[in-house]
């Protein structure tokens, strides 16, 4: 087991031995469908498929008080992926977060920072992708007035996989504006900047990708064969969500999100659209 | 306590009796309300109170007589309006399985009961008219309202947009009623007498705005 792994299980033990004061486990969970136009991140128009995919995200938290103005969250996240054209990619994770927050204030307008460590076990149909994630994001959130919101986060990722080339790590930027439409529903735009890896397939033979891929494989990921080619490129993207709550607790979220990688020359850009309903228990 | 300040004591209180019993008018009406919006639906959690435009007595009850309760229930404030006359008291119960930091920002009155866990249940004493807008720290989206009038005189509309003010003797009142989307208080004169009279229609033209409501968040895709 991985260090953080190790230490973030010690915290949980840790604060449940402890006593101190928890608000309840609050499970929430999220379904989502997204159509990919791009899942292969390809540059090559031949190369580029599109498909449906599905997910589930259960996500149980606990907060603990420490302070007047501190708070710990301690989550348990469970999550699959199905794809019905390519179960390759069918995988699932189990993992926990930390997250300690400090709200700056007393109000609805104060700002909270926070810090998140987050540690999953990941298992996948395509068995070099399995392995291991970490993470760690900040964040800085804000309500200016009863209508808009931001939040500032900064996230660094890792995920170790059995075969290098399924390795992945990044740092990503995202400010995230929301803003409150009707007593109901919300909109949100969310922009984000990402320095990491990418896997990217292609038909061989492509020597401009292998210029820039250390690391690749032989996989039949779309059901011909193919080569994954990691690459550290960079990301800038734009997602634009319509939130809708059904009652307290449910909400359905339409969302388009628009991503435009590139490590000159290579360059693909990808269309996502989902939708997915969320229902906190 | 000796035999002469406690026959002190009993004149006082006899005397106070006598007062509230002569300036007590010998029938006081009930005074109806029914607020509408611009689309004629029913106004629900507004505050009508009455303010005396002649000579009366208020009733003899002091304002810490009565105490209300806004307690937290499923994550909200129950009830979302709360009128008190200056000087009585809220009790806070927390009837929630979570904790909360129940706060109020307001001029009227300040104050804040962090780490406020399930159970506990401490009271605040408004002394100050004005409207106290009430929120948790940790729950964004909670919020209520107190308002504290200066009066005897006041009610709460219910969800039919009516409201009844008991006990009111006659005369002559302005009637100041509030709402969170009301951009300022409404006031009118209206005369009350023994006679039981039709309740008072009222239309008020609210503002746009709603209730901050809990909403889960939207996530966003990760990278393959």
């Amino acid at each position: 087991m991985p260090a953080s792994a190790r230490f973030l299980v010690a915290a949980v033990i840790a604060l449940v031995v402890s006593g101190v004061r928890a608000e309840g486990w609050a499970p929430s969970l999220m379904l989502t469908a997204a159509w990919h136009d791009n899942v292969s991140n390809a540059n090559a128009s031949a190369d580029r498929v599109g498909a449906l995919q599905t997910s589930a995200a259960l996500l149980l938290s606990e907060r603990y008080s420490i302070a007047r103005d501190d708070s710990l969250h301690v989550s348990a996240r469970f999550a699959g992926d199905w794809w019905e054209r390519y179960r390759a990619l069918n995988g699932a994770a189990a993992g926990a977060r930390v997250e300690w927050q400090h709200k700056l204030g007393l109000g609805a307008l104060a700002p909270i920072v926070s810090v998140e460590l987050a540690a999953d076990a990941v298992t996948a149909n395509e068995a070099g992708r399995r392995g291991t994630g970490k993470g760690v994001t900040l964040a800085l959130r804000k309500r200016f007035n009863d209508l808009w919101r931001v939040a500032l986060t900064q996230e660094f990722a890792r995920h170790d996989a059995r075969w290098a080339v399924f390795d992945r790590s990044g740092a990503e930027t995202a400010l995230e504006v929301g803003r409150d439409v009707t007593e109901f529903t919300r909109f949100a735009l969310r922009v984000n900047y990402r320095k990491g890896d990418v896997l990217s397939y292609g038909t061989p033979p492509r020597p401009d990708l292998v210029a820039l891929a250390p690391n690749r494989a032989d996989v039949e990921t779309f059901g011909r064969p193919m080569v994954a080619y990691s690459i550290d490129a960079r990301t800038v993207g734009a997602r634009a969500s319509y939130i809708s709550a059904l009652n307290e607790q449910s909400a359905v979220i339409l969302a388009y999100e628009w991503r435009d990688t590139e490590r000159s020359p290579f360059h693909y850009v990808n269309h996502l659209v989902s939708l997915a309903l969320s229902h906190q228990f | 306590m000796s035999p002469s300040r406690c026959r002190t004591s009993s004149r006082i209180a006899f005397l106070a009796f006598l007062l509230a019993a002569a300036s007590t008018p010998a029938v006081a009406a009930d005074v109806a309300f029914k607020l509408v919006d611009q689309n004629k639906l029913p106004v629900a959690d507004a505050v009508i109170w009455l303010v005396a435009l002649d000579p009366v007595a208020a009733p003899f009850a002091p304002a810490t007589a009565k105490r209300s309760d806004i307690g937290q229930v499923a994550g909200q404030f129950e009830p979302f309006v709360t009128a008190v006359r200056a000087g009585a008291s809220v009790r806070f119960p927390n009837n929630d399985r979570v904790q909360h930091h129940v706060y109020s920002l307001s001029p009227a009155k300040k104050f804040e009961l962090p780490l406020h866990s399930p159970g506990k249940a401490d009271t605040i004493v408004f002394d100050k008219a004005g409207v106290v807008a009430v929120g948790c720290n940790i729950h964004d989206w909670m919020s209520a309202y107190v308002v504290v009038v200066d009066s005897a005189w006041f009610a709460v509309t219910v969800a039919d947009g009516g409201g009844k003010i008991p006990g009111v003797p006659p005369g002559r009142y302005r009637a100041e009623i509030w709402h969170p989307r009301l951009p300022a208080n409404d006031k009118r004169e209206v005369a009350v007498s023994e006679a039981a009279a039709a309740p008072v229609a009222v239309e008020l033209s609210l503002k746009a705005g709603f209730r901050a409501r809990r909403t889960p968040p939207a996530a966003g895709g990760g990278y393959k």
